[in-house]
């Protein structure tokens, strides 16, 4: 690899090759990559001298300005920061006091959340999409000097290319820092098997703050190809939106897609255009992949697993025929990992476990995440030296087959012990979904008194099934102590902000019965 | 009908602890005011109180955005 590098060039040679390519389509609107090259560079051009610690946030998500934002920070000179819409106005300030960025770039649903209060933590430098509403402070895009930066400032592989908040278990979220290094050994593998072209049309379903996006753009932009973004309306029909613009390449967590399928909205050849399609984020259930291999025949369908700590994914599992099934969990395999990456299986104290045993999930990688933006002692815990060695453990269970196969079994966190009994809450989820019939199911341990879990609590969706229908079906196949106490049928099941399951707000539910809005339609215990 | 349209938003907006009024042409969902959970909701609520088919594969969900939008749609399917 070079010394020069910026996370933009490959957009920045595609811009200038064929300004003419069409890079994004959002909000009803096209643009070409002339069109977002001529509003990044002079966006870069206005940053760069204003550059002291060299990272610039992006306050907005799903808009043109969002990733002219990325572009025009990332072209400056700058690391790239995607900052929450969700978050609380307290949260913005605390990360805001963090960052210490230089600039931040808002879109107008970013510019609503600059308010006085926020504005006194803000950098000095605001500078909005040209339709957000009037803030005094903020300069819009239009306003800004007819001044432009020839090409992309060239930075060194080790600075940083981005930092993604990824949720705390406890208090805040942590700043993953990736380099830009990192970034460019993941997308040199990942341009292998995914290809991209001129002619894809690929899907934007995530927000900026997932890295699944970072995937989406940044391979698309190599490729030449068009990325298409979800409104989070498209989101609750994507079946609408794949066939409306004839998307080529689709990757989402595959709660998504059951929730296309609950609904009944998924059908024979429904997504003739579909050539790749990609889950990651959550275990890939056998029936989803079924629903997806009759809705979208042209497709490969891939899975693919990592941590944002990893640089995004570090393994894949391609769907086979017959697949390649994890069958203690009826879910694919999470297949090998890619060659610059080794995957390990510890015990509690790092100890390297032989195949067929199951473990922690740890990462050694040239690929790994400097650490946690200025949080020292979380990236000491998850970050461990063991005999040498740089790894990073990633919290998730797992073993290796006989093959050399990887499988997911479930979180660390989610496996507890209860009444002496160890018991893997994914394990108990299997068993839910078959028995509710529907993959939108979860189980949360509840009521935990000072730290130990007294039982299990199941959730599902409306399915036809009862409660007690649930439970005895459960029975059969689990013993006792596994089977939960209670099932609440839930008419919509909450998702956090990366679309996966929440059980943390199935716990909430039952710690605040009467503060949910969810429907409860039967309980029994 | 028992609620209006305009009341089924309003009420969601509310147990969300938002009760802001909105203009008939301000967008509810793109704008982040209500979030995904929500529009499976009102997704539900139209098929179940209003009689709105949603289950066309192709149907166009920007429809369901703005108050005015989902008048028109009631207005359509009336």
């Amino acid at each position: 690899m070079s010394e020069k590098f910026n996370i933009a060039n490959a957009f920045y040679k595609t811009a200038t090759k064929n300004p003419d390519y069409t890079a994004l389509v959002c909000d009803g609107r096209t643009f070409s990559y002339g069109d977002l090259w001529r509003d990044a560079s002079r966006l870069a051009s206005f940053i760069k001298p204003n550059l002291k610690n060299k990272r610039v946030g992006v306050l907005g998500s799903r808009s043109a300005m969002a990733y002219i934002g990325i572009i025009g920070a990332a072209s400056a000179g700058s690391t790239y920061v995607p900052l929450n819409m969700k978050w609380p106005e307290e949260r913005l300030i605390a990360i805001f006091d963090q960052l210490e960025l230089d600039a931040v770039i808002v879109d107008k649903f970013g510019a609503k959340l600059i308010t006085e209060t926020v504005k006194k933590h803000a950098p000095e430098i605001i500078i909005s999409s040209d339709d957000a509403g009037d803030v005094e402070g903020v300069v819009k895009l239009s306003d800004l000097p007819q001044e432009f930066v020839a090409e992309p400032v060239q930075r060194k592989p080790e600075d940083l290319g981005y930092i993604i908040f990824t949720s705390g278990t406890t208090g805040m979220p942590k700043g993953v820092m990736v380099s830009n290094n990192s970034l460019n050994i993941y997308l040199d593998e990942a341009q292998e098997w995914c290809d991209l072209n001129a002619n894809d049309r690929v899907a934007e379903a995530h927000d900026l703050t997932f890295d699944l996006s970072v995937h989406n753009m940044f391979l698309a932009w190599r490729g030449g190809s068009a990325l298409y973004i979800m409104s989070q309306l498209d989101m609750m029909a994507p079946q609408a939106f794949v066939r409306k613009h004839e998307i080529t390449v689709w990757l989402s967590v595959p709660t998504i897609v059951n929730n296309v399928r609950r609904a009944n909205r998924l059908g024979p050849n429904l997504f003739p255009s579909l050539r790749l399609s990609m889950f990651c984020g959550e275990p890939l259930p056998m029936a989803t992949i079924e629903a997806m291999q009759e809705a979208a025949p042209n497709a490969r369908i891939e899975n693919i697993y990592g941590p944002t700590e990893c640089t995004i994914v570090c393994s894949r599992q391609t769907v086979t025929n017959p697949p390649l099934i994890t069958e203690q969990r009826d879910i694919l395999a999470i297949g090998q990992e890619f060659s610059n990456t080794k995957m390990l299986i510890c015990d509690e104290d790092g100890n390297l476990l032989p195949d067929g045993k199951m473990g922690e999930i740890a990462l050694e990688s040239e690929k790994l995440a400097d650490g946690y933006f200025k949080a020292e002692e979380q990236t000491k815990k998850a970050f461990r030296n063991v005999d040498g060695r740089r790894l990073y453990f990633t919290g998730d269970l797992g073993y290796r087959d006989e093959n050399g196969v990887l499988h997911y079994m479930g979180r660390t966190d989610n496996q507890i012990k209860m009444k002496g009994n160890r018991i893997e809450l994914e394990e108990v989820d299997t068993h839910l979904r078959k028995a509710a019939g529907t993959e939108l199911a979860a189980i949360v341990a509840w009521p935990i008194l000072e730290g130990i879990p007294q039982g299990l609590v199941g959730f599902a969706i409306e399915n036809g099934k009862t409660a007690e229908e649930i439970q005895l079906a459960m029975k059969k196949s689990l013993p006792l102590y596994m089977v939960p106490s209670t099932v609440h049928i839930l008419e919509d099941m909450p998702r956090n902000t990366s679309d996966k399951i929440d059980r943390k707000a199935l716990r909430e539910q039952l710690a605040n019965p009467s503060a949910n809005d969810t429907v409860k339609l039967e309980e029994a215990s | 009908m028992a609620q209006s349209i305009q009341d089924v938003v309003k009420s969601m907006m509310a147990a969300r602890g938002n009760t802001q009024e909105i203009t008939k042409d301000e967008p509810i969902f793109t704008s982040g005011l209500l979030d995904s959970l929500a529009a499976t909701e009102l997704m539900m609520t139209l098929e179940s109180d209003f009689g709105i088919d949603l289950a066309d594969a192709d149907f166009d969900i920007s429809k369901l955005d703005t108050l005015a939008d989902l008048e028109g749609l009631i207005g359509e399917a009336a």
